[in-house]
């Protein structure tokens, strides 16, 4: 099978060595395929013109290839700025929650600090209790967050699970190396900045993976804090564009000019969709291959010995 | 061959987290000055930790407070404050309801699939992709696993409709080739409710969810395979010996956060599967919480049912939080 | 220093001289120069709001007139009720808010009373008395009962605050006038129906539908994929419990079409709680279980639902309208029917005039008084025009006396040039502009006022085969004044029964019970739901909505049927 030509580079192979490999490739190339047939149907109505498309029977591959859809969604300057805002609190939301989260785990993970153990039952808490839509809106309301940009950085600050990860992680660093720099005559800060941040490369690479995706892939603090749509990002205008679909099954219609302001709003195709959704999905696919590198074997304790 | 070695491999294992996780030699020292004395040496570490404080106050604790509305009748002008109270009101309506105890059993069943269920299966891709060496096989493949990651719950319940359909869906015609009937109706049918939801979730989180594994993995100490290889171990020794061990206090964490969840099902999703035939098993406590708290306004009605969910997922975080710290010393405090 | 002193002095004298000149040059329909923010929860109405508002020559104009700019937030449809909630809550609604509202029965309503009843809106009482439209708000018989009765001046407030939008300055409700039609239900395609040589007006019980679908099941049709079609299929936009309303008429125990009715003895009812629930059920029972029944009409997603109407899949359509593209487009589908109800009749029953949409003004506006008189001006003539045709010598021409649209427009219009209509010009076109403009609009009489009942109903040519349908298919008006049954609940000594019955879902209980797989499941599925329906209390109901139709038959919509 195909698996057959990615034979493992190990030098010394057993055959229960080479069985797994083969059962290893086969699986992930199954789940591959699973995973990507969906996918692949999302790209090709994307490519299809749009009445066609709602013919049905486009599967994998466009039936009318065209570029219209994705013409049309950029033509509709909305997205153009909407992107403008994505990227914008992608990258300062990452930079900011990297830079608190590190910090805290950083100081949570010195065991003489006192009132660590409460810290972090604390901060657990707040996975567990959430404070109801009406308690939090009235609070951001109060914070002035309601139509102010940093409604989408401030929120998602600090998650839980990320500042536990990280501080797990710092665990996992050996303490010699800490004690070596406090020595030195380096403090707290210096520790953090010289030591620890340079051998958390992998750490840093997860959680800012996933918060920055976390932040491209929000829509609900546009759609819920936002009420005007010049400070969407592109994922409030992409589920607009997708709940108008799911909204129209309930639509009730009393009179004439309803009912073609409504079957006006509906004319967004399906292919139309699903260039809004290529469009604002691959960017973000890209940066992965980029952080990978940071997960490469052996680059923490490589590290350490260097 | 192998059995011998593990042994080995686990004192090495053992002594390499020993060394990580070694106390502050001076600890004792510190431990007997006074707290406020202790306290003070750490100022700089509190003032790391201040802005996640500030955080976690204004964001979180603020609101949280504000669930007592669970005791009261909420008013516009009056405020969260100044409403007047209810006292149980609103738990001794959701406990006499007689949806309530359906309810609770479906957002277990669901909680159940979701946490524990579920639970291993990013780890094993992880293992999986993980013993893959050819990289540009292995970069390509895991983008591709965590692709599904991006579409949004409505399309993704869209194209789930279209392979499901009777007569006309994808699987139905499978069914039909194999000579079954191939009219099966899987999602107007509640028992395969469970099943679907499962598939979905494993399909769209599999690979986000690995690679947090996949990160920890990358922070096993070599030194361990290479002694585990010297000593004869193969590759699935290896990864049983060597590779889970080193990754066993992610897992520890990350299971008992998500223990939490129990009682939570999410709404969008369980909104998007749900249909008269399965509505029997998929209402569940997020979904209720829309339907009768936001959406007729009755605020303090929901927050209960919200408080309600959160102690239960307190109980359950505490509770496998001491009894994992007793048996392998991974936990969060 | 006195020299820079009266130098600023005579300064600030021209200005306000001339600021007072300024203010002789205004028309007499100026209001107030300012920015009126208003928040809107209908729908996907942002979606047709121009993407820079106070820059199009429709705002331009009303700004030249009124000296009113506008800001108009919005959240996308789905979470609409959830953002009014917790706006409401935090106190950060702005000037203005606009939702729907067809009556007192609406999800909305409760929370806008709510909102009313703790004085988060405005008293616009006084600002009625001296109003221009809104007056009339106060003459009696002006509003349909509900909304003078539990909307605008409920006995428990102490103003008005809430207004409804849309009234119609006439009652024409059981005139039928095409233009103004809508015409909803069940589509059959032309080519089977002429194939099978039946007449698709003669389907009227459910005898003769239950055959015509046999029919057209043995008639071997196929669609344009070359798959055997369903008899029938979904709605248009997907699948959802309501479908039942036009496939099961004849089996209603309200010829009304209401889940309550009134049985012979003169006893209100819940259809669950009669024969009839068995009849509904086993009638789709059997569509299904024949393969007459495209299994998934109850639940397709809008997307797939599309498109099997549109690749022909669906014999019959569950449920189109006339202005909805596939059906004007072309003449692929006729309506069907209508099937009768119980009585043998199939008219359109209407409670006489009906609003859509509402409004209110937020407590803590400035000067509210100024708000008021703007949404007021915009409902007088001059504003409806400039709303609805856009710009005089620019989208229209008056023609004796009524607004012509401009052959360009028109062009605009037919070749549903949305950009053009929304950014380029404003107006609201009759829904196929900027909606916002229809929307808030009230006491309206488009064909006495401008001639047509809508911008280009004459002489468009999008929509004409739409009206032609309306014209083809008329069916008669009959008026039965009153409120559902079910908006009784809302009475305050009901609270806890509205709670329970929130809970239930008769139509779903329904579907739930017609995909059951024997006769006993169906039987413990409906006898669960009267369980339920007697420990939330509905006797209750029954007995409160008895003692106000014997007090006053109007008030409560109900059809006694002997």
């Amino acid at each position: 099978m195909e698996s057959q030509h990615h034979k493992p580079m190990k030098v010394r192979s057993t055959p229960a060595d080479k069985a797994v490999s083969v059962v290893t490739y086969v699986i992930v190339i199954a789940l591959c395929l699973v995973i990507l047939l969906p996918c692949l149907n999302v790209l090709a109505l994307s490519f299809n013109d749009g009445k066609d498309a709602a013919r049905g029977g486009v599967y994998f591959f466009p039936r009318m290839f065209t570029l219209m859809n994705y013409k049309e969604v950029f033509q509709d300057g909305s997205i153009i700025s909407a992107y403008r805002i994505t990227l914008a609190r992608t990258f300062i939301g990452t930079f900011l929650s990297l830079a608190v989260t590190s910090f805290a785990a950083f100081a949570l993970n010195q065991k003489e600090l006192p009132g660590r153990g409460i810290i972090i039952f604390a901060i657990t808490f707040t996975m567990l209790f959430g404070g109801g839509t009406i308690p939090t809106y009235v609070q951001y309301s109060r914070l002035g967050l309601i139509d102010n940009f940093w409604v989408y950085v401030i929120p998602s600050l600090v998650s839980v699970t990320y500042l536990i990860m990280m501080r797990s992680f710092f665990d996992g660093i050996p303490y010699e190396l800490q004690e070596a720099a406090k020595l030195d005559g380096c403090g707290y800060f210096g520790t953090f900045f010289r030591v620890m941040l340079p051998l958390s490369k992998p750490v840093l690479a997860v959680v800012g993976l996933y918060t920055a995706v976390n932040h491209w892939n929000d829509w609900f603090a546009g759609a819920f804090y936002m009420t005007s749509s010049k400070l969407w990002p592109v994922q409030t205008v992409l589920q607009q564009m997708l709940s108008r679909a799911m909204s129209a099954s309930t639509q009730q219609t009393e009179n004439v000019a309803a009912a073609i302001a409504a079957s006006q709003s509906s004319v967004t195709t399906d292919s139309l969709k699903m260039a809004a959704v290529v469009i604002t999905t691959a960017p973000i696919l890209c940066v992965y291959p980029f952080v990978q590198k940071y997960f490469a074997k052996g680059t923490l304790i490589g590290a350490v010995k260097g | 061959m192998c059995a011998t070695t593990c042994d080995k491999i686990e004192n090495l294992q053992r002594e390499s987290s020993m060394r990580k996780g070694k106390q502050n030699p001076s600890g004792i020292t510190i431990r007997t000055k006074p707290l406020w004395k202790r306290m003070l040496s750490c100022w700089p570490l509190y003032l790391m930790l201040l802005p996640a404080i500030v955080y976690y106050i204004l964001i979180c604790y603020v609101p949280i407070a504000g669930n007592v509305l669970a005791f009261k009748d909420y008013s516009f002008r009056k405020g969260i404050w100044g409403s007047p109270w209810v006292g149980m009101k609103y738990f001794n309506m959701f406990f006499s309801s007689y949806d309530c105890w359906r309810l609770i059993r479906n957002t277990l069943h669901i909680g159940f699939i979701k946490c524990i269920l579920e639970f291993p299966f990013a780890i094993l891709l992880a293992l999986l992709l993980n013993e893959i060496r050819a990289e540009k096989f292995k970069k390509v493949t895991q983008t591709i696993t965590y692709l599904p990651h991006f579409l949004s719950s409505v399309i993704i319940v869209t194209m789930l409709q279209r392979i499901l359909a009777p007569n006309t869906g994808v699987l139905n015609q499978i069914i039909k080739a194999l000579g079954g009937g191939g009219d099966t109706f899987f999602l107007m049918q509640s028992g395969y409710f469970h099943r679907i939801l499962f598939t979905m979730d494993i399909w769209r989180n599999i690979g986000w969810d690995s690679i947090i594994y996949l990160a920890a993995i990358s922070g096993v100490d070599q030194e361990l395979y290479e002694a585990a290889s010297m000593d004869g171990c193969n590759r699935l020794g290896q990864c049983w010996h060597v590779t889970l061990p080193g990754i066993r206090g992610t897992i520890g964490l990350l299971f008992i956060m998500g223990v939490g969840g129990l009682l939570s099902s999410g709404f969008e999703q369980m909104w998007l599967l749900r249909t008269p035939g399965n509505m029997a098993v998929a209402d569940t406590l997020d979904v209720y919480v829309v339907r009768i708290g936001l959406q007729n306004g009755q605020f303090g009605y929901a927050s209960a049912i919200g408080l309600i969910q959160g102690l239960v997922g307190l109980v359950l975080v505490v509770a496998t939080n001491s009894i994992s710290k007793k048996f392998t010393e991974v936990a969060l405090w | 220093m006195k020299r820079i002193l009266s130098l600023v002095l005579s300064l600030l004298m021209v200005l306000s001289c001339m600021s007072f000149a300024a203010a002789e040059d205004h028309p007499d329909t100026w209001i107030a120069d300012r920015t009126i923010r208003v928040q809107v929860y209908v729908d996907d109405i942002g979606y047709s709001l121009p993407k820079d508002l106070n820059e199009t020559p429709v705002m331009k104009k009303i700004t030249e007139l009124t000296g009113i700019k506008l800001e108009i937030g919005y959240t996308p449809g789905d979470s609409d009720s959830k953002t009014l909630a917790a706006q409401l809550a935090a106190g950060k609604i702005p000037d203005a808010i606009f939702c729907y509202l067809n009556n007192s029965t609406r999800k909305e309503f409760p929370i806008l009373l709510k909102a009313a009843r703790e004085g988060m809106f405005a008293d616009v009482t006084e600002f009625m008395k001296n109003s221009k439209v809104y007056k009339k708000y106060m003459e009696e018989g002006y509003l349909p009962g509900d909304a003078y009765t539990n909307i605008t001046f409920r006995d428990d407030l102490d103003g008005a605050y809430i207004m409804q939008l849309a009234i119609p300055a006439v009652d024409r409700s059981t005139e039928y006038i095409p233009e103004d039609e809508y015409v909803g239900g069940l589509y059959i395609q032309k080519s089977i129906a002429d194939a099978l040589g039946v007449d698709t007006r003669a389907i009227n019980t459910q005898d003769q539908l239950y055959d015509l679908l046999v029919k057209i099941k043995e008639g071997g049709f196929t669609d344009d994929n070359g798959n055997p079609v369903y008899p029938i299929g979904p709605k248009y936009w997907g699948g959802s419990v309501d479908s039942l309303q036009y496939l099961v008429t004849g089996l209603n125990f309200s010829p009304l079409g209401s889940d309550y009715g009134m049985d012979a003895e003169g006893h209100v009812k819940h259809e669950a709680e009669t024969e009839f629930v068995y009849e509904k059920i086993n009638f789709v029972r059997k569509l299904l279980a024949e393969g007459l029944m495209n299994p998934e009409y109850f639940t397709m997603d809008a997307t797939r639902a599309e498109e099997v109407s549109k690749t022909r899949n669906s014999a019959i359509l569950g449920d189109v309208h006339n202005y909805v593209d596939i059906i004007y487009d072309s003449d692929t589908y006729v309506p069907l029917g209508p099937l009768n109800d119980r009585t043998g009749k199939n008219p359109e029953y209407t409670s006489g005039k009906g609003g859509y949409g509402a409004w209110a003004i937020s407590a803590d506006a400035e000067k509210p008084e100024e708000i008021f008189a703007f949404f007021d001006w915009l409902s007088t003539y001059e504003g409806q025009l400039i709303s609805m045709y856009g710009v005089e010598g620019l989208t229209y021409n008056m023609v004796d006396g009524k607004p012509v649209l401009t052959d360009e427009a028109m062009e605009k219009l037919n070749s549903n040039d949305q950009d053009w209509m929304i950014n380029e010009i404003g107006a609201g076109f009759g829904g196929s502009g900027c909606y916002f403009f229809e929307f808030a609009l009230t006491d309206r009489d488009n064909q006495a006022n401008f001639g047509e009942s809508r911008p280009g109903a004459t002489g468009g040519t999008t929509f004409a085969r739409a009206v032609d349908i309306a014209r083809d298919y008329p069916v008669e008006k009959v008026l039965v004044p009153g409120l559902d049954i079910s908006a009784y609940l809302s009475d305050e000594s009901l609270a806890d029964v509205k709670a329970n019955m929130d809970l239930l879902n008769y139509d779903e209980m329904l579907v739930q019970a017609m995909y059951a797989q024997s006769d006993d499941e169906v039987t413990a599925i409906v006898e669960s739901f009267r369980q339920q329906l007697k420990s939330a209390g509905i006797d209750r109901l029954y007995e409160h909505v008895e003692k106000l139709y014997a007090e006053n038959p109007s008030a409560v919509q109900i059809l006694k049927v002997d």
